[in-house]
């Protein structure tokens, strides 16, 4: 009875996204956080409790655990992340973990102290273009040349290096020439998430893509990916299964409610970073609780729960689209994805 | 096997959390304190939720003959078996006397 149901259709890994800090160097566009002033921010001590509820409650679930630090910017708290991340890499649960990070703090020293956690797989960056003005109007001048920076250091020391793409009106038509870029620069993975109007990315409502859009977007990526050549185009998000519903590795449910929690600075936990409903805090509540207990958690669950053309739709055991997407264009995390070309 | 009176009455462990999703036929049995899960029949977790109404077991014998279509005297054995099933389990506790 230790092992996690099998009936939630969970998959054998359960992934943490934890969010250290809301200190940022950068003002991004399109950032989901609404400030970046980082109130009750956690202490070290609190992260290592977080750390070992994590990796207990893993262990109970008999399932292995994965994490992906972030922030705002986790190099602007080195003190707690480098500690921090001796701890994760002694936990036994987690088999690995990743690095969120705008890379404009990196250098040559912080990459030999990472060196040094063998559990750390990738370091994700951040990229809107493959020119520089454009990925600067949304980024902040001068992040371009200081995200290639990083990039090319990464790959000088041998650390996989992933980057991620935020697709609005604004770079719809960046997927390629960026694309192209990244297999020069020996970049290893590739991803795109679709922007979602939240947080400070609210004033950029306009810039949202219409369905066909985001559709003629996510084919452009489905063909980018098929070439498979010389980097690997990660498409396990929702809407990707609408291009090629038989192959597993094309598109995947939306992971709230499924296998995925996200902790914020201050402890809050949220299903997703991008679908921002407080369902506990993981400082004074066990994970047990919430997984168990959360009422919004269930409601994601149930398939007969997904509202409008969602609910009818041949996909719905591989694709209920993004909840975080219709909790931000409707108020309803329960409604159809508004960006579904269905 | 512990001795269980059709007068007594039971009430879930704290920390004891039911969920189910009756469109999927799914029944659920959580602790949320120590992470031990269970999935349970329709049946099973019907007699959880009755318990978990407080109601004496005498009651909840008489509910289960009236809605399901069984044999009593298998019903009841089957029924102490599962009681008894649950206690073992740390999900129920018997009430005691002078508790509300």
């Amino acid at each position: 009875m230790n092992s996690f149901p099998d009936e939630l259709n969970i998959e054998n890994e359960f992934y943490f996204q934890w969010h250290i800090t809301e200190k940022c160097n950068l003002r991004c566009k399109h950032c989901y956080h609404a400030a970046y002033t980082s109130a009750n921010e956690l202490s070290l001590s609190e992260l290592i409790l977080i750390g070992d509820k994590i990796d207990s409650t893993l262990k109970k679930w008999d399932i292995d655990g994965t994490l992906s630090i972030t922030g705002g910017e986790p190099f602007m708290v080195m003190d707690k992340l480098f500690p921090l991340l001796q701890h994760i890499n002694s936990l036994e649960a987690i088999t690995h973990f990743d690095l969120l990070t705008n890379g404009s703090l990196l250098d040559e020293g912080i990459l030999l102290d990472l060196k040094g956690f063998k559990k750390l797989r990738r370091v994700q960056v951040s990229l809107e273009a493959g020119n520089r003005e454009l990925n600067d109007q949304i980024r902040g001048n001068g992040s371009f040349e200081k995200t290639l920076s990083a990039i090319r250091l990464l790959k000088k020391n041998d650390f996989q290096a992933a980057v991620m793409m935020t697709i609005s009106n604004i770079n719809k038509n960046e997927v390629e020439p960026l694309v192209d870029m990244l297999k020069r620069e020996g970049v290893d993975t590739f991803s795109a998430e679709r922007f979602i109007p939240e947080g400070v990315g609210s004033n950029l409502k306009d810039e949202f893509l219409a369905p066909e859009e985001v559709k003629n977007v996510f084919e452009s990526i489905y063909s980018l990916a098929m070439k498979e050549d010389g980097i690997r185009i990660l498409l396990y998000r929702p809407l990707f299964a609408l291009l090629n519903g038989s192959d597993p590795t094309v598109g995947a449910l939306c992971s709230a409610g499924n296998n995925a929690l996200t902790i914020m600075h201050d402890g809050t936990i949220y299903p997703c970073r991008r679908l921002p409903i407080p369902i506990g805090n993981a400082v004074t509540d066990s994970f047990y609780k919430v997984w168990y207990t959360s009422k919004v958690l269930w409601n994601l669950r149930n398939p007969v729960n997904i509202k409008g053309k969602c609910s009818g739709c041949d996909f719905i055991p591989i694709c209920r689209g993004c909840r975080a997407m219709a909790y931000a264009l409707t108020g309803d995390y329960l409604a159809e994805d508004p960006q579904c070309w269905r | 096997m512990l001795e269980i009176e059709q007068n007594d009455t039971f009430v879930l462990e704290e920390n004891i959390f039911l969920q189910k999703i009756s469109e999927l036929e799914k029944y659920w049995v959580f602790n949320i304190d120590t992470g031990e899960h269970y999935s349970f029949n329709e049946t099973s977790y019907w007699i959880l939720e009755q318990i978990a109404e407080n109601l004496p077991l005498k009651n909840i014998l008489k509910d289960f003959l009236g809605n399901f279509d069984v044999d009593e005297n298998q019903a009841k054995v089957d029924f102490e078996e599962i009681i008894n099933g649950f206690l073992t389990e740390g999900i129920i506790k018997r009430r005691e006397k002078d508790e509300k």
